[in-house]
């Protein structure tokens, strides 16, 4: 059941679980089929991330609109983001698995952009 | 030269700088029950560097006011007595530290990483739902102070650790500790504590490593401990540490943060801080 942020949300989708906002008020239930309202109400809420019905590996991990970017440049991003995260040993802290998402993200534009980091 | 405690070594430190005195009479007069805006006003006139910065930060965008604020005692009447404190303790001690030449670290990247801690702290207390979030911009942008004090006033320690955290690949937090038997952000407590600053600001500065150990402030703590790790993720600037300190596998839980708020924080972090940064570099001017 993949997990997916508000942007990458199209409408036709059906949510999974019972969506709630950021006091635990539920804003709508499982198995609701995702209009452009919904996702509306959901950004007003402040909701970031729902579980939606489907397969796993739709999850979203660099955005579905990653641009294609050059192998070698991918390549120093990655090598660069394992340098400073190299205290980080807790790979499966999620909060680390993100901070690290974002940090290769900012890398790689950095690095397109003819920036040396 | 070796220290018994933090304590110790900023006594024998001979150019600390002390705190200039407009911060405690401010000090005094925010806890007067007579006092008045304008009373407030009047102590920050006297100093015009102060007072111009004041009507800037105001007047910048992260306070979206309509009007231009032309006065000091508007600027403080819409900056409110709470953060005010906050705003002037910070602006004294950038302006303490920042002309010092410094061959060990780059100035400028310090205070890149500190205010980008700042921001981030006062970022996050504000998705946590916290009020007076001026208060945690202090926190982070004096989270690394003590570092400052080491690289001044004891270049051949601060060399030390960074060798040794070199050789045995650890954080230089830890290297610190190795070497002086105490890190940067215990020094960075006991000079707030010589300034008098009170346990809420030195308590989340001093475990801003281990939260877990913080005694009063715990949450406080924290937010600083995730800032500091998001100012690094964010490339911003550089305090001397140059990878990503070990983050508390429980930050997540105690903060009530889910990994997925942190895009939507760092995006709201990138809006302040080219602001900060300008509004600092006036201060430091000292224009």
């Amino acid at each position: 059941m993949p997990t997916l942020r508000l942007k990458n949300l199209e409408t036709g989708m059906v949510t999974a679980s019972d969506v709630f906002d950021q006091s635990g008020r539920m804003l709508f239930p499982a198995h609701t089929e995702i209009s452009a309202k919904h996702i509306k109400v959901m950004k007003t809420w402040g909701v970031n991330e729902i579980e939606i019905v489907g397969d796993a590996d739709e999850q979203d991990t660099l955005g579905p609109h990653t641009p294609i970017v050059d192998p070698a440049v991918m390549a120093a991003a990655e090598e660069r983001t394992q340098m400073l995260f190299r205290f980080n040993t807790n790979e499966d802290d999620p909060l680390v698995a993100e901070l690290k998402r974002l940090c290769l993200q900012r890398l790689l534009s950095q690095l397109s952009e003819g920036e040396t980091v | 030269m070796r220290f018994r405690n933090a304590e110790e070594l900023i006594r024998n430190a001979d150019d600390i700088p002390s705190l200039p005195q407009i911060v405690y009479r401010l000090d005094q007069s925010l806890q007067d029950p007579r006092a008045n805006f304008n009373d407030f006003a009047n102590i920050i006139a006297e100093d015009s560097a102060l007072s111009a910065h004041l009507l800037r930060i105001a007047n910048s965008s992260l306070y979206q006011f309509p009007e231009t604020i032309d006065t000091v005692s508007r600027a403080v009447t819409l900056i409110g007595t709470k953060q005010l404190k906050e705003l002037v303790v910070a602006t004294s001690i950038t302006r303490l530290f920042s002309g010092l030449p410094n061959s060990l670290v780059d100035m400028g990247q310090f205070w890149q990483h500190s205010i980008g801690c700042g921001i981030s702290a006062k970022v996050i207390a504000g998705f946590c739902r916290l009020g007076n979030t001026e208060r945690y911009y202090l926190l982070g942008l004096l989270h690394d102070i003590g570092r400052l004090v080491l690289y001044r006033s004891y270049p051949e320690l601060a060399m030390e650790s960074f060798k040794l955290a070199q050789e045995q690949d650890t954080p230089l937090y830890r290297a610190e500790q190795k070497v002086l038997g105490f890190d940067h952000s215990n020094i960075s407590a006991m000079l707030l504590k010589s300034w008098k600053l009170p346990m809420s600001v030195r308590d989340p500065v001093e475990f801003h490593h281990s939260p877990h150990d913080a005694r009063y402030f715990s949450e406080d703590a924290f937010i600083v401990h995730l800032a500091d790790a998001l100012s690094h993720s964010m490339l911003l600037g550089n305090a001397g540490e140059p990878l990503i300190p070990p983050l508390d596998p429980l930050t997540s839980a105690r903060l009530n943060i889910p990994p997925a708020r942190l895009e939507p924080i760092m995006q709201q972090v990138d809006r302040e801080y080219g602001d900060a940064l300008t509004l600092f570099l006036s201060a430091t001017s000292g224009g």
